[in-house]
C-alpha cells in the first residue's frame, strides 16, 4: 500500500464534475483507491462516496492505493488533483 | 370550463389530453423476505440497475443528438451513480443483512446518503440530491417492471400534469407525444423548465391544486398558454378554436424568427436602431447571439440572488456570471443592473422589515445602499468583471443625484480595497441609471450630468406615473402606455439625454410591443432592450418604418387628451396595427 498527502486546490473543491473525473481516473486502475479526509475514508471509485466527503478548496486529503498497479494509480490521481482537475482556477 | 392562473415558464400554446403522472417515489413498503429468497432479490436488484443504465444511456444518446452535449451532461452524474459499486454494495448488503425487498433497501440507503449530503456546508458540493432521487426512482420503476415509455400508448397530443417533474422526466416526455407541461409546483429557474424552454414545449408552473381538480375529470382536455401562464381545463368549442388559431399564428412567427436574425435593424430612411437583450438567467446568455441581439441592454442581477436564495451569491459567482455576459455581448456592451429587490420581488434574506407599501418603500438603489455589506460584494465583482470588456453598470429606481454620488464613493472605496489586495479591476466602466420614476424623468437634465447613460424602465414608470397597478383587476383598465403623460415624459427624457450628450435606451415591455415601435422611434429612441427571442421580429418591424414623419406625429399625440385619441390618430396614420402585437 502506498499513500500520498495532498491538498485540494481547485476553487470549487471536489464538486460533482471533479468527483466524476476522479471516479473515471481511479476506475481505470485495478488497484483499490481510497480517499481519506480526517477520520473518514471513501472508495475513490464511488461518486456518492466522494460527494459525501464534502471536500471544499483547501481540504487536506490522503490518497491510498493498493494493488498491482498502485504506483500508476497514485501518480494519475495525484496529477489530477494537483492539476486542479483541468479547471481554470 | 375552468381557468387557472399560474406562472408561464416556457412560452407557446399547447392543447391536448391530460395525463397525470405522480413523480413521488412510489409508495414503498418494507417486505420481509424468507432467507431462501434473498439471493433472488439481489439478482432482481442488479437486473433493474442494468435495465435502468440501458434506458438512461439511450436517453442520453438521444438528448445529445437532439439538444447537444450540455444538456446530455445532466445524465452523466446519474450514470455514475448507477455505476457506483460502493453504493450498490450498500443496497445489496442491506437486502442480505435485513432480509428486505430491494425497493426498501434502496430507499433506505438513498435516504442515509441524502442526510449526509444535507450536512455538507458548502453549497455547490451539496447539490447532488436530485440526481440521486432521480436514479432511485428509475430503479424502483424498473424493479416493478414498469416501462419508461408507456406514454406512447396514449394516442394524440398529451399535456402532462404533475406535481413536479425531474429533468430526465422532462426530456423523456418531451420527446414523446407530449406537447405541454402543467406543473403544480416548480419555478422558472428549475432544470425542468429550462429543458422545457430548450425543447420549446409550453409549460405553466405554480398551478396550485390542479391535480386535485383533475381528479374529478379523468378524460379532461386542457389548453396551456405558456406565454401568459394560463391553464384552461375542459375548454368549450369557441375557446378551443380561438387558441388553435393563436397557436398556428405563433408557430408561423417562430419559424420566421431565426431566419430574420441576420437582418440589419435599419429603418426605411436608413436610421440604425440597436436592439439589445434583456437577460434574467444564465441559461439565456446564449440567446443573445442566437437571436442576433446587439449586446445585453439589461441584466437583472436580482435573479442571481433569487437563484441562490436563501444564500447570498459569492463575489466569485458574480464575477463569473458578469464575465460570461460581457463575453456574450461583445463587441456590444453588457449593461448590468445592480440588484433590484424589494417591491414585489422577494428579498427575504436582504430585507428584514415588512413594509406597508413596498412599491413605494425600500427597493432598488435605496435597498442596495441600505445594505453596504451585501452591496459591496456586488460592487467588487463589477469592478473585477469590467476588465473583460464593455461592462456597464446601471442603478435602479434613482430619484435624487445623491444616490449616484453615494454609489460612486462606495465604488471608489471598493476599488482601493481591490488595489490593496492586488486584484485586477477597472474603475472606468460606464455608469447609467434607470429612469423609472416620474421625478427622475422630470429632472433628467440634472441627472444627466452625473451619468453616462439612461435606460427608461417603462413598466415601473407607467405604474408610478399613472398610479395604476396593472395586476389589480379593479384598475388594470387604466394602465395605458399611450397616456399622453407617458409620451411627454419619454420625449423629455430623450431630449435631455441628447442635449447632455449621453446615451438613452428603453428596456420595459413597451420595447417589445410592435404597436409602440413608431412611437418610441418618434420620441427619438434608437436603442431598445427586450427579451432575446423577441429581437428578430422587432428587427422586421423596424425595417418597415420610416422615422421622418414620426417625431411630428408623436409630438401631436402628446398633446391629445386621452390614450384613445392617441390610438385613433395613430390608426389614421396607419401606425397602430402592426401584426403580431401584444398590445392591450
Amino acid at each position: 500500500m502506498i499513500e500520498s498527502k495532498l491538498q485540494i486546490i481547485n476553487r470549487l473543491g471536489l464538486h460533482a464534475r471533479a468527483a466524476a473525473k476522479l471516479v473515471h481516473t481511479a476506475a481505470a486502475f485495478e488497484s483499490q483507491v481510497t480517499l481519506v479526509k480526517g477520520d473518514e475514508q471513501v472508495d475513490a471509485k464511488s461518486i456518492l462516496g466522494i460527494l459525501q466527503l464534502g471536500a471544499p478548496q483547501g481540504s487536506q486529503v490522503s490518497i491510498r492505493c493498493e494493488g498491482k498497479d498502485q504506483e500508476a494509480a497514485l501518480a494519475a490521481v495525484t496529477e489530477l488533483i494537483t492539476g486542479r482537475f483541468g479547471e481554470d482556477d | 370550463m375552468e381557468e387557472m392562473q399560474g406562472l408561464g415558464v416556457s412560452g407557446g400554446i399547447a392543447i391536448g389530453k391530460v395525463v397525470c403522472i405522480s413523480t413521488q417515489i412510489f409508495d414503498i413498503y418494507q417486505i420481509p423476505l424468507p432467507p431462501s429468497e434473498v439471493d433472488r432479490e439481489v439478482e432482481r436488484f442488479h437486473a433493474a440497475v442494468q435495465r435502468t443504465r440501458e434506458d438512461l444511456g439511450r436517453m442520453q444518446q438521444r438528448v445529445r443528438s437532439e439538444l447537444g452535449s450540455d444538456l446530455a451532461g445532466i445524465f452523466d452524474a446519474q450514470n455514475l451513480v448507477l455505476a457506483d459499486g460502493a453504493f450498490l454494495d450498500l443496497v445489496v448488503r442491506r437486502i442480505r443483512g435485513e432480509h428486505v425487498n430491494a425497493e426498501w433497501a434502496l430507499q433506505e440507503t438513498a435516504q442515509e446518503i441524502q442526510a449526509r449530503f444535507d450536512a455538507i456546508d458548502t453549497d455547490h458540493l451539496r447539490e447532488r440530491s436530485q440526481d440521486l432521487r432521480d436514479v432511485c426512482r428509475h430503479v424502483v420503476r424498473s424493479l416493478r417492471g414498469l416501462h419508461l415509455h408507456a406514454l406512447s400508448e396514449v394516442s394524440g397530443d398529451v399535456v402532462i400534469v404533475a406535481d413536479d417533474l425531474t429533468p430526465s422526466d422532462a426530456v423523456r416526455l418531451g420527446r414523446e407525444n407530449v406537447v405541454g407541461f402543467a406543473i403544480e409546483h416548480g419555478s422558472r429557474t428549475s432544470h425542468t423548465t429550462i429543458i422545457a424552454r430548450s425543447l420549446n414545449i409550453p409549460a405553466v408552473a405554480g398551478l396550485n391544486g390542479i391535480n386535485h381538480r383533475l381528479a374529478e375529470h379523468p378524460e379532461a382536455m386542457i389548453i396551456l398558454d405558456g406565454t401568459n401562464g394560463l391553464a384552461i381545463l375542459n375548454p368549450d368549442a369557441d375557446t378551443l378554436a380561438r387558441f388553435r388559431r393563436r397557436r398556428i399564428e405563433m408557430e408561423r412567427q417562430e419559424e420566421q424568427l431565426l431566419a430574420e436574425r441576420e437582418l440589419r435593424p435599419e429603418t426605411l430612411d436608413g436610421e440604425e436602431v440597436r436592439l439589445m437583450a434583456n437577460i434574467d438567467l444564465p441559461e439565456e446568455i446564449d440567446d443573445v447571439r442566437r437571436y442576433g441581439a446587439n449586446g445585453v441592454g439589461l441584466y437583472r442581477s436580482e435573479f442571481l440572488y433569487i437563484e441562490k436564495s436563501p444564500d447570498l451569491p459569492t463575489e466569485e459567482e458574480h464575477v463569473e456570471l458578469y464575465r460570461s455576459l460581457v463575453e456574450a455581448a461583445a463587441p456590444y456592451p453588457a449593461v448590468i443592473r445592480t440588484y433590484d429587490l424589494g417591491g414585489r420581488k422577494i428579498a427575504r434574506e436582504i430585507m428584514e422589515t415588512r413594509e406597508e407599501n413596498p412599491v413605494l418603500g425600500l427597493r432598488g438603489i435605496r435597498l442596495t445602499l441600505a445594505r453596504p455589506d451585501v452591496f459591496k460584494t456586488q460592487i467588487r465583482a463589477l469592478l473585477r468583471a469590467a476588465v473583460f470588456g464593455d461592462l456597464r453598470v446601471m442603478l435602479p429606481l434613482v430619484t435624487i443625484p445623491e444616490e449616484i454620488q453615494e454609489f460612486q464613493s462606495r465604488v471608489d472605496a471598493a476599488a482601493q480595497e481591490l488595489v490593496r489586495e492586488g486584484l485586477e479591476m477597472r474603475r472606468d466602466f460606464k455608469l447609467g441609471i434607470m429612469i423609472e420614476v416620474p421625478a427622475s424623468a422630470l429632472i433628467s437634465d440634472l441627472l444627466a450630468k452625473e451619468v453616462d447613460f439612461f435606460s427608461i424602465g417603462t413598466n415601473d414608470l407607467i405604474q408610478y406615473a399613472l398610479a395604476v397597478d396593472r395586476n389589480n383587476e379593479h384598475v388594470a383598465g387604466l394602465y395605458r402606455p399611450l397616456h399622453p403623460a407617458m409620451l411627454r415624459m419619454l420625449r423629455l427624457v430623450v431630449k435631455n439625454a441628447r442635449e447632455a450628450g449621453i446615451e438613452v435606451s428603453l428596456c420595459g415591455e413597451m420595447a417589445a410591443d410592435h404597436r409602440m415601435t413608431p412611437i418610441l422611434l418618434g420620441c427619438g429612441l434608437r436603442t431598445l432592450s427586450l427579451a432575446p427571442r423577441q429581437v428578430p421580429s422587432l428587427k422586421r418591424r423596424v425595417r418597415e418604418l420610416d422615422t421622418r414623419p414620426l417625431a411630428e406625429i408623436v409630438k401631436n399625440c402628446s398633446d391629445m387628451p386621452t390614450a384613445a385619441n392617441v390610438r385613433e390618430y395613430l390608426q389614421e396614420h396607419g401606425l397602430a396595427d402592426a401584426p403580431g402585437t401584444r398590445f392591450t
